[in-house]
């Protein structure tokens, strides 16, 4: 097997999962593709060293999240624009999923890539960790904090989805 | 309450796989390709004359670096193909374009991890044994165990300057990098 076999391969089987995870860490799907995409371009410049790593999905998610956290800092004065990009791709959202989105966004970004890695990647308290670089107490008190934060509104929006719920985010 | 997490998240998940469109992987690998050869283009630019065609041919090739034989025989520019060894940065490219390092030598290096002090110590002791060989009329290379050796012992650009490195044993340059002698008392051994 070629090492661009070898890529595009590892490229299929964890591409869109990473899409996935890193759409939920932003509320940004455009960005979480640009991101990602930008990931595995970087990967594929070190692919015969990443490809040996324990686990590279880890490192491009990390780099991918790395991207997006930058994207936002250049972005500060672009914040308008940012926005209007962000209430343009809820619309494609149904309403409880754009609570669950506009609630993620109201957490601290700490505590929502510690929600998004345990809840949606399905990773271990220490495995959040070791990715985060973080000690192991203050993974479980972002997760602690993050889940008392959200429940109300995933709780109501699981239930039955509130109107009122739909409307605040609409006006944020 | 971590079901509702999951569901939840998974419901995102599954917008995301609905609405998201991703570039080939084949794309992909093209763009990551034209990075790494606008940058080693960039590393060529800082170079002149006959090293800067050497550094522009080391940007087609996308295998590294090559340099110019001196005793092989073959062509200058020939390519060495070294699939799935290390990607030399800009800075080591530029060190390198400007020592004498053969194919044979060339394949080994880069399979090493070097650091850029590593590969500058190693372009001045390509120099000096050239230096050396050249008032001798020999023609003799430095070996694969040197060159371990070197990058091993982790010697100075100043210690192998003033080693007069080319005659020394595997044995002796480790000998010497135990010793931690000065680049004076080297001086002096290498005379």
């Amino acid at each position: 097997m070629t090492k661009a076999d070898d890529f595009d391969i590892f490229y299929a089987a964890t591409s869109r999962r990473l899409v996935r995870q890193i759409f939920a860490m932003t509320g940004d799907l455009s960005e979480a593709e640009d991101a990602v995409q930008e990931a595995y371009i970087r990967a594929w410049r070190r692919w015969p060293r990443i490809r040996n790593y324990e686990d590279p999905e880890a490192w491009l998610r990390v780099v991918a999240y790395r991207i997006t956290v930058n994207s936002w800092h250049k972005a500060r004065n672009r914040l308008t624009a940012h926005r209007a990009g962000r209430q343009r791709e809820l619309a494609g959202l149904s309403p409880d999923l754009v609570a669950l989105v506009s609630a993620l966004r109201k957490i601290p970004e700490t505590q929502r890539r510690a929600i998004v890695l345990r809840y949606l990647a399905g990773l271990s308290v220490e495995e959040i960790a070791h990715e985060t670089g973080a000690p192991i107490g203050t993974v479980k008190a972002r997760l602690a904090r993050g889940r008392r934060a959200l429940a109300p509104l995933v709780s109501e929006s699981d239930d039955s989805p509130q109107p009122g719920v739909a409307i605040a985010v609409a006006h944020e | 309450m971590p079901e509702t997490f999951s569901t939840q998240l998974a419901g995102l998940a599954g917008y995301a796989d609905r609405n998201a469109s991703l570039a080939p992987a084949a794309a992909l690998r093209g763009r990551g390709n034209r990075r790494t050869l606008r940058r080693r283009g960039g590393a060529a630019a800082l170079l002149g004359g006959g090293a800067l065609a050497i550094a522009i041919s080391l940007g087609v090739t996308n295998t590294g670096v090559v340099m110019p034989a001196r005793s092989t025989g073959s062509s200058s520019t020939e390519s060495v193909p070294s699939p799935g060894s290390v990607q030399l940065t800009a800075d080591q490219t530029t060190v390198l374009a400007k020592a004498h390092v053969t194919e044979a030598n060339l394949a080994v290096l880069k399979k090493m991890h070097l650091t850029p002090l590593q590969i500058k110590a190693l372009g001045v002791a390509y120099r000096t044994a050239q230096q050396i060989a050249g008032a001798g009329g020999s023609d003799e290379q430095l070996t694969v165990a040197q060159i371990a050796s070197v990058v091993k012992a982790k010697l100075t650009v100043a210690q192998l300057a003033a080693l007069g490195y080319a005659n020394m044993t595997v044995a002796q340059i480790e000998a010497i990098a135990k010793a931690d002698l000065t680049a004076a008392q080297l001086a002096a051994l290498g005379g």
